[in-house]
């Protein structure tokens, strides 16, 4: 021993472990507001606070780290001598504000948001069937009727439009009438359109928003589209087709949609409309094509936002058929997992509205203002956040990687932002890497951000949900999110606190909870000045595997 | 070389008395001290919220003596401090600093004893234990002081009480947490018995 001390370092070497580095760190006063600890696996079986002369409070944040998505894992967690949490509320903020919106407004996008879920998943598994040579684009037989170097306003055209059974087998045509022809989109009405809709006008007015706002921003973010079709723009079918998707009035509306399969072949995909195309909603003032009343103005207010969207979803999928050959060890296509190619879209909502409002990423949005940006605002950004809400409201039970819904939708897209914000590289860097990928979902993401451990990337975003615009004096950057202060904004859509689910935990209490894969909980306890409080955390009654990660902030 | 060094000599010669170093103070001394460290500043309880508690300390050293009045010396040094909420973690109940000091000594020969004072720098770290191991913060550079006198016992032997202060920080690196630092402050009394040879 006298040795080792007059050596000084001798014994430093040796491996200490984390039960007494964690005894020491709490002797030496623990934890500093806004300050963080993660431990993992059987690290995190049992945690040590101690609240020297002070009472403090804190959050202890469990992390599910699997790759394998919709995963759960269940946990115990029990405290012992662990005190009240303070009057400030948990979920605080303000319900306060003037940019409510209507909860029917909000549901109105459920049934959109299912609609293409479902079409994503169909056609990565019919792309599985479907082997793509190499010279599958040579084999593309464009059909004449789309090409826009040769269509005309007035010209009518057939469009496939059918969404269910065999997509590359089902038809369902509707003859369509070139309305309007831009620099980068033709645009086509049904001519079985419900009256009261699009004037030419309409049409003009969308084509040119498209050219100006919508293909600028989003091939800036997502790269350029392909043009199987050689025309050197992309087809929106304006069609009621795509009310006619909403069978009631009960589970809001499809909005618009866009659908892998017509970027195949005929040769191998007979459905196909071999060309880039998606289809929107038409207006329907009589509620003639489905139960559901849509308003010219209302429709127009929305249709570019879905545009954008899809643009992402369909330069995403042309790219990886037929720009970087990404295919799966078999040799079929590989599209984007529907997680990460939703949430890249949502993106791509996110950044029209920042396009649109000249506001920037990083300037921490409160709130939207008054004039352009809340214009804006409504018409490309409000829908992110109210996803993200309602992912907030559920958090353990979904998942930024989860099956999609809403909820997963509205997680993977913060989590992109976060990411963004986060990283050295261009927001348009990252995102453009993220669609030229010959990978697809996790491995993507780990190839992009060039780490082994994306579960690190989700389980720091999900400490920043609840640390941002909320501990003081958060010391580590990576626990905030730099674009958007949800913390007040969302309280303000929804005229109502902060809607994270965070539960908090007594002496001799257990909580269990079961959390999805890449999703976090949240438990929040006091300490008593001179008390040590502990948790004990079990999973199943056992020790807690390594895919457990628990992060434990002090809030104050 | 040479012809420095025996250029020395004479100067070395010169600075020492006379006399016989046993009388005069002059030679080498061997020293051990014991007594009770009290923890001072933040490291008593501060804003970090920890606080130390007073505890025994000792020390086992050596002195050489330029002259009745100069003086360097050197000595392991091991404090145990109380720590109370070391228990409650499952922790010793103290938290041990030691290593090395080292300084110089001046002191003012009297009759029958003579005050002397001390200026030292501190090569330490302080180490907690519990779960069968032994955590040890960075080893550090700090400094002390001390006052004290010597008190003639015996030929060669002295007592030789003193209160002395010292500040050194410590800094934990670990693996799993935030690393932490602490500043180490205390008063000391103790007491010293030297022998000159």
């Amino acid at each position: 021993m006298l040795l080792g001390a007059l050596l000084g370092c001798a014994e430093s070497s040796d491996p200490i472990s984390p039960r007494l580095e964690q005894a020491v760190f709490t002797a030496l006063g623990g934890l500093q507001v806004g300050e963080a600890i993660t431990l993992s696996g059987a690290e995190a079986a049992e945690l040590s606070i101690e609240s020297a002369n002070t009472s403090r409070e804190f959050v202890f944040i469990p992390f599910h780290a699997s790759n394998s998505q919709n995963r759960d894992l269940q946990i115990e967690v029990r405290g012992e001598n662990v005190g009240a949490v303070s009057t400030r509320s948990a979920i605080g903020g303000s319900a306060e504000g003037d940019s409510h919106i209507s909860s029917s407004a909000v549901v109105g996008f459920q049934l959109h948001q299912d609609l293409h879920g479902k079409l994503h998943a169909a056609a990565r598994s019919r792309l599985r069937s479907v082997r793509t040579p190499s010279n599958f684009r040579a084999a593309l037989n464009p059909r004449g009727d789309l090409r826009g170097r040769s269509a005309s306003v007035g010209e009518l055209v057939q469009i496939n439009t059918t969404t269910f059974g065999d997509l590359c087998e089902m038809v369902d045509n509707r003859t369509g009438r070139v309305e309007a022809i831009t620099e980068r989109a033709i645009l086509v009405g049904d001519v079985n359109n419900p009256s009261g809709g699009f004037t030419a006008t309409d049409y003009q007015e969308l084509g040119r928003e498209f050219d100006s706002l919508v293909h600028p921003t989003v091939t800036q973010f997502f790269d350029t589209p392909t043009d199987i079709d050689e025309n050197g723009k992309v087809i929106i079918f304006v069609t009621r087709a795509v009310n006619e998707l909403t069978l009631d009035d009960e589970d809001g509306f499809v909005g618009g949609f866009f659908y892998a399969r017509d970027l195949l072949s005929r040769e191998g995909c007979n459905a196909s409309n071999e060309g880039e195309i998606f289809f929107v909603l038409a207006p329907d003032p009589q509620a003639q094509a489905s139960p559901l009343v849509h308003t010219r103005e209302s429709v127009l207010n929305s249709a570019l936002g879905t545009i954008g969207h899809e643009y992402q979803h369909l330069i995403n999928a042309g790219r990886r058929i037929y720009v970087n050959n990404a295919r799966d060890p078999e040799g079929f296509i590989l599209l984007e997992e529907s997680w990460l190619d939703e949430g890249l879209a949502h993106v791509a909502e996110e950044v029209l509205f920042y396009a649109a409002a000249g506001l920037a990423p990083r300037s921490n949005i409160a709130d939207v203002g008054i004039g352009t940006a809340r214009n804006a605002f409504f018409r490309f950004g409000y829908q992110n956040p109210v996803r993200y809400s309602f992912y907030l409201e559920d958090v353990t039970r979904q998942s930024p990687t989860g099956l999609d819904n809403l909820e997963s939708r509205g997680a993977a897209w913060s989590f992109l932002r976060y990411v963004a914000d986060q990283t050295e590289s261009l927001d348009e860097e990252l995102f453009r890497s993220l669609v030229n990928s010959k990978m697809s979902g996790i491995e993507n993401l780990e190839e992009v951000l060039q780490t082994e451990d994306a579960a690190e990337w989700f389980q720091r975003w999900g400490v920043s949900v609840f640390t941002d615009d909320f501990v003081p004096g958060a010391a580590d950057p990576l626990l905030m999110q730099p674009s958007w202060n949800f913390r007040s904004l969302l309280p303000s859509l929804h005229r109502r606190p902060f809607p994270l689910d965070v539960r908090e935990i007594r002496s001799g209490e257990t909580l269990q909870l079961t959390i999805k894969s890449m999703s976090s909980g949240y438990i929040r306890f006091g300490s008593a000045s001179g008390e040590v409080s502990r948790l004990f955390t079990t999973s199943g009654g056992a020790t807690p595997p390594e895919s457990l990660r628990i992060t434990v902030v002090r809030i104050e | 070389m040479h012809s420095g060094i025996r250029g020395l000599i004479p100067l070395v010669l010169a600075l020492l008395p006379g006399v016989a170093g046993a009388q005069t103070g002059v030679g080498i001394a061997a020293e051990a001290r014991a007594g009770w460290a009290f923890p001072a500043g933040d490291f008593e309880g501060g804003a970090s919220g920890f606080a130390a508690e007073a505890g025994p300390t000792f020390a086992i050293g050596g002195r050489i003596n330029f002259t009745p009045t100069l003086g360097i010396y050197a000595a392991y040094q091991q404090t145990r401090f109380g720590c109370e909420q070391c228990e409650a973690l499952e922790l010793d109940g103290a938290t041990v600093l030691d290593g090395l000091e080292a300084g110089l000594q001046i002191s003012a020969p009297s009759l029958g004893f003579s005050p002397w004072l001390r200026a030292g720098i501190l090569q330490q770290q302080l180490s907690f234990s519990g779960f069968g191991e032994r955590l040890v913060s960075g080893s550090a550079t700090g400094f002390s002081g001390a006052l004290g006198l010597a008190i003639g016992l015996s030929p060669g032997f002295q007592l030789r009480p003193g209160v002395s202060f010292l500040s050194v920080p410590a800094e934990f690196q670990f693996e799993t947490v935030p690393d932490r630092s602490v500043d180490v402050t205390a008063f000391t009394i103790d007491l010293g018995v030297a022998y000159r040879f």
